[in-house]
Order: C-alpha cells, then structure tokens, then sequence
C-alpha cells in the first residue's frame, strides 16, 4: 500500500480515499458531491496543469472535476 | 378510471389557491428534474422569482384526474446543506412554504449518491413519491432497481421507474401521486442513524425548542442544529448552551471526526448500504463507446482539439444564421419609418419619438436579437448534452490564471450575446468572491451590441487586421483587470465539479431553455432599449448635443484625442452601445460610415474606449438588481479606469507607431 496526494497518481491509477484535508468549504462540497474517505476512484485524467477528473467507482461512477489545489489536500492510498 | 389528462390549465387557479395542492420536484443537479416537469405541465408555465432573491422557479397548475394540483421546479440541490444561490433558494422553499408532496427525482444511473439526498428528504416528514428517472439509461449500462425493496426501506413511499425524456412510466407516477395527494398519504419513515448518534439526538431534544410553525418533523431540526447550526439557527435555539457544545464535543471525540463529517459519513454509510440491496448489477454488454468518446473531449491532451472545433462551429452557425434573420427582420423594420414619413411635417416631437421607437425597435430585433437567438439555442444545446461541463472542465486551467474556475465559462460564452443573461449566469458559483469578479469580467466581454461597434467601424474604416488586435486587447485587458482584483481578492477556492455523462439533448427542453432565457431578455433588456431610443430622439429634437458636447469636450477632445462631436454617441452609447455607432454618424451628418472623418488612431482609441466605459443601462439595472449598489459603483469605476487607460494606450502607442 503506498500512499500518496491524490494530485501524484497517474492516469487510470485506482485509489482508495484515506483522508480530505482541504478547506472546510471545499470538504463539504466533495461530500455533498458523494465523494468520502474510504471511496475507491479511478483517476481518469491527471494532466500537468489544470483540474483533475476522477470516477468515484464506490458511487455509481460518478464522474467529478477536483482543482489542482484541493487534490494536492487529498490523501490516497493505491490499491492495484 | 377518468381520461388522463395532463397539463390541462385550470382557470380558477386564483380563486381556489388556498385549497390547491403543492407538489414540489427536489433532486440533484442534472437529474432530469426539468424534463421531468416538462413532461408533467404541457401547456402552461410560468416563472417566478423567489422572494428576496432572483433566482427563478418554474412552476405550473396541473390536472390531475380532474384534481388541480399546483407543481413547482425547485432549482437543484446536491444535499440539505446548501452551498450555492440556487440551492439556498431551494433549501428555503422546502422550510418556508406548505407542501403536500415532495418528488424526489433520482437520476437511475447515480442511485448511491442520490440516495443521500433522500435520506435528507424523508428527514423533513413531507409524503415523498420517488421517480427513478433515466431508467432506460440504467438498463442500457446493466443496472436494475427493485423499486419494491427501495419502497420499504422509506416506509413504503411510493418508488416508481420513468423515463421523463421518453415520457415512460408516466401513468404510474400520476397515479402515486394522485394516492399519496388525495387517497392515503404515506410519510417516510425516519431511517435510524448509529446508536450513538441516535442517543447523541435523544439528548439534545430535551433541551431544545424548537419554534417553527409548518409541518417539518422536529427530528430535522435537531439534526441539521448538531450537524450545521448556522443554516437553521432562526428556528432552533437551546437553553442550555453547554450541554449542546458537550454532546458536539463528544460526538466528535467518539468518532474522530467534525459533526458534520459524523452526519455526511452516517448518510453515506446508510445510502450506500440500501444502494447495494436494491440495486443489480448485470455484467455490462460491452464498454460504452460513448465514454470512450467522452474521455477524449476531456483529457487536455485531445480536449482542446475537439473544443476547438466546436466553438469554431458554435460561432460560424452564430454568424451565419444571425446574419440571416437580422436581413429577413431588418428590411420589414426599416419599412416602418415611411409609416411615420407624414409626421416630419406636422408634428416634429412627434416624429422624433417614434422614430426613436422604431430605431429601437430595430436595435433591439434587427441587430441584437438575430445573433442572441441561435447564441441562446446553441448555447441549451451545449448545456443540454453535458458538453458545457467538458468545456468548464478544460478551461479551470486558463480561468484560474484569472482567479476564477471553469464553472464560470457558461455565464462568460453567454457574454458574447449579452451581458443581462450572462449577469444572471453567474449564480451557480457557489461563492460570492468568485460572482463578484466573473459579473465584473462579463462586463469587458463584447457583446453582441459591443461586437456590431468593432464590426462596423473597423470594417468601414481601419481594416480586419485591427479587428483582431481590438479582440486580442479585449482578452489582455479581462486577464489584467482579473489578475489586479484577484490582489484584491481573497483567494480562489478551487473547482469542484460533477461532470454529468454526455446524453443525447431533449429538443423540447432547448426549445423551452430558449424561450424562457429569450423572455428574460425581453422583460428586462428591451423596456430600456425602447425607453432608451425615445430619450435619445427626444434630446435631439431638444438639440441637446450642444450642451452634452461642450460638457464632455474635456474628456473627449483634450484626453481622448477625438472630435468633439463623438460626445453624444458616447452618452447614447450608455442607453445602447450599438447607438454609438448611428450617433458618431449622425453627429457628422452622414449614413455612410466610410465618410467619417476620423484618422485610424482616433476610430480605434474611441472603439476600446466604448467597449469598456460603462455598462449599458439595462445590465446597470441588472447589477443593481443582482448585487446592489456598491458592486455597481465598483463595476462602474473599474470600467470607466479600464477605458480611459486603454484609450490612452491606444492613443499615444498608435500616434508613436503609425
């Protein structure tokens, strides 16, 4: 299990969500979008510069954009 | 069983009102809740503001086995803790008003997380009916509901199985609602949360009041007061403070988390539970190709290429059938001012009012309307197939250079048609640091009226090339002024963003998002479009521009370096900034714009300065409605900083260089 910033896994890497730690705003944002810790999600696009897109397999795949700042706040761990 | 008859108007929705039912339709954004309200009110709808705000609802008198029932379309809510404008205003109608039904409308295909939305909802103790929506789209991708299983998890609310799009199931779903409205109401059952949260709530009543007229479970209010007070604090208060700081404390303590993550994580835990009981997943037939394709329109890698292509498409269909409908409209307009010929001689006031009239007229359905109507369709279509989402995602990379994140893009496109609907745009950005700077830049965008000034003038006078360097100096001054205020500014808060999956656009509910943004634009852009002709004509006959020439000669001819003449179109240009255009060629008395005798340097220094010196008087009234005064003082002053600096740059670079 390696740990690591949502914002440093590549594409089509699957990972579990272990923590958020961005802004209370922010937080409450993602939760109501039904993303929460222990979500596993498939990085679909994680380009240099920019948003990444995630799909949140634990939830229906639903697909939601994250800003480079907020995923740099998301603690992941790799499952495969 | 009596014919059905759907949409049908009752006339006596005013007399009756107070006896009419209330049916509101709540769910997530992009769930197919307006297509859905499409479906169920055919004929006549009509929209309101909600009180104090000026976000709008749909809403419709409909019939029901011969039963009035009046339906509203709340704007959609992601959960019960609203975030956004629209989703307070949802959030206030659910407490504020009587409703007798809630439908829950649940996109099929994203059941786990819409099912915390439901969860909330039966919180409220209102009958429920849920309308699993896009269930053709389930079935496609080898998910399969029990509705039956999902029924009894709520107490036995009615679940019904539709597709709103292609109008199925709708007989169910009237005869659910017409059972839980007329025959036998059935109230959710209130889904238990964890034992110490159960135990944690049981405490907290005891020292609760709770003073609240309407018919909402107080079990909502006691969770939303421990979950997020602030949303509620008008209706709940304790009288003992510290015994509910404790049981916060503890609660936190036990769980290792905030109150509102132990709430959000218990809905998540319940939602995801009764998702995985009631729903199957069959092994899916093949991997969709459509989000093969999707995944190309948004990795940047491709993205770009195809956003390219589309908003080259976008603007040439824009141009083309513009073009075409501003020729059909304008002649028959135009035609108009020989009605009136005989009046010249007889009365002159009254000649120039209605030729001011019919000048608006002309403004208003000749110029501006041709090209924000096929905007406005393109723009729903855009929307409509999820393809604005792949743009907004795209573009958070360029917007966050400005301060800004990609979910402005939709109200910005707008801009290029108009700056009142692109104002109005802005309000899903959920924060008001990030409304305040994308309604300013919205204001440097050229719109349509904007566009017809560059157009002209650069075509009768300086040639293409300078068109595109005006365009270029546009979009260095919109990132500027945003990179200054952004100083200014707290600091961005970054995008979140659901991307819904690309769907095939309703027609009817383009067609409708048309009509409806169109009669937006008629009720508060036109009045002042008309009002603002006859003022003009009525000052000219006044030979008001004296006056107004000498006034502003200072500005005009001593820092500006142009004619004086140029005064009134520049006041005109306020009223209407196409007006500019018809005023500086009246001001030298000609129709012809190739015979103005003006040098390069003086068109364009007076074409930037136009485009950013103030809004024009309808969006004024706009800001002032949308954010008050203050912001409009604001807006106005970094326009008017904005054009007087680009006016010198042009005047002195250009006098320099060429």
């Amino acid at each position: 299990m390696i740990e690591m910033l949502l914002s440093e896994a590549r594409n089509e890497k699957i990972v579990k969500i272990i923590s958020i730690n961005a802004s209370k705003g922010a937080k409450y944002k993602l939760l109501s979008l039904g993303l929460h810790p222990n979500d596993i999600i498939q990085i679909l696009s994680n380009p240099s510069f920019g948003p990444l897109l995630i799909k949140n397999i634990s939830k229906d795949n639903a697909r939601i954009a994250i800003g480079r700042v907020i995923a740099e706040k998301i603690q992941v761990e790799s499952i495969n | 069983m009596q014919e059905l008859r759907l949409g049908e108007l009752s006339l006596k929705k005013s007399k009756s009102k107070a006896s009419i039912k209330t049916i509101v339709l709540v769910g997530q954004p992009n769930c197919g809740k307006s297509t859905l309200f499409n479906a169920l009110s055919d004929i006549k709808v009509s929209t309101a503001n909600f009180a104090g705000t000026t976000v709008e609802y749909k809403d419709s008198l409909i019939n029901i086995y011969g039963q009035s029932v009046y339906i509203i379309d709340l704007p959609g809510i992601y959960s019960l803790t609203p975030s956004e404008p629209a989703e307070y205003a949802t959030f206030n109608y659910l407490l504020n008003n009587n409703i007798d039904l809630i439908i829950n409308v649940i996109d099929s295909t994203l059941i786990t997380k819409s099912l915390e939305l439901t969860i909330e909802l039966s919180q409220l103790g209102i009958p429920i009916v849920i309308a699993l929506n896009m269930n053709d789209e389930a079935q496609n991708k080898g998910i399969e509901i029990d509705n039956e299983l999902l029924s009894r998890f709520f107490g036995g609310i009615p679940v019904v199985k539709i597709s709103a799009l292609f109008r199925k199931g709708m007989t169910e779903l009237l005869n659910s609602i017409y059972t839980q409205l007329f025959t036998e109401p059935t109230k959710p059952v209130q889904i238990l949360f964890s034992k110490p949260i159960e135990d944690a709530l049981a405490k907290f009543s005891g020292i609760v009041e709770i003073s609240f007229s309407k018919s909402i479970h107080n079990r909502f209010f006691l969770i939303k007061a421990l979950e997020n007070e602030d949303i509620i604090k008008n209706f709940v208060r304790t009288n003992n403070q510290d015994l509910y700081l404790e049981i916060k404390r503890n609660l936190s303590k036990q769980f290792g988390l905030s109150v509102f993550e132990i709430f959000t994580n218990e809905r998540n835990i319940l939602s995801t539970k009764i998702s995985q009981q009631v729903t199957k997943h069959n092994p899916q037939p093949l991997v969709p190709f459509i989000e093969k394709i999707d995944l190309l329109f948004l990795r940047p890698s491709t993205g770009y290429f195809f956003a390219i292509i589309f908003f080259v498409l976008y603007f040439t269909l824009i141009f083309i059938f513009g073009g075409l409908l501003s020729e059909i409209l304008e002649k028959p307009l135009g035609n108009l001012s020989i009605l009136i010929e005989p009046l010249k001689t007889t009365t002159q006031l009254g000649w120039f009012v209605a030729d001011g009239l019919i000048q608006g007229l002309l403004g208003a359905i000749g110029i501006v309307l041709p090209y924000f109507l096929p905007l406005l369709f393109l723009t729903a279509i855009l929307e409509e197939s999820g393809y604005m989402a792949r743009i907004a995602y795209l573009m958070d990379v360029v917007f966050h250079q400005i301060g800004l994140h990609g979910k402005s893009v939709a109200s910005f496109i707008m801009g290029f048609g108009c700056t009142v609907p692109a104002v109005f745009a802005t309000r899903i950005i959920e924060n008001r640091r990030d409304r305040l700077l994308a309604s300013i830049l919205i204001n440097f965008i050229p719109c349509s009226a904007r566009l017809t000034v560059i157009f002209a003038l650069t075509t009768a006078l300086t040639g293409p090339i300078w068109t595109i360097v005006i365009f270029f100096f546009i979009l260095l001054a919109i990132a500027s002024t945003a990179k200054i205020l952004s100083w200014f500014l707290p600091k961005p808060t970054g995008l979140i963003m659901e991307i819904p999956p690309l769907r095939i656009p309703s027609i009817q509910i383009v067609f409708k998002k048309t009509y409806f943004k169109l009669l937006e634009f008629f009720k508060i852009a036109f009045p002042f479009l008309l009002l603002g002709s006859v003022i003009l004509a009525i000052l000219e006959y006044l030979n008001f521009h004296y006056f107004v020439n000498s006034l502003l000669s200072p500005l005009i001819q001593n820092i500006l370096g142009l004619p004086k003449e140029l005064g009134t179109a520049l006041v005109f240009g306020f009223l209407r900034k196409e007006l500019a255009v018809f005023m500086i060629a009246r001001s030298f008395g000609t129709t012809d714009l190739h015979l103005l005798p003006m040098t390069i340097t003086q068109v364009l220094t007076f074409i930037v300065f136009v485009v950013f010196y103030l809004p024009c008087i309808s969006t004024t009234a706009v800001f002032w409605k949308e954010f008050g005064w203050k912001h409009l003082l604001l807006t106005i002053t970094i326009g008017l900083t904005m054009s007087i600096i680009s006016a010198l740059f042009f005047r002195f670079a250009l006098t320099t260089f060429l």
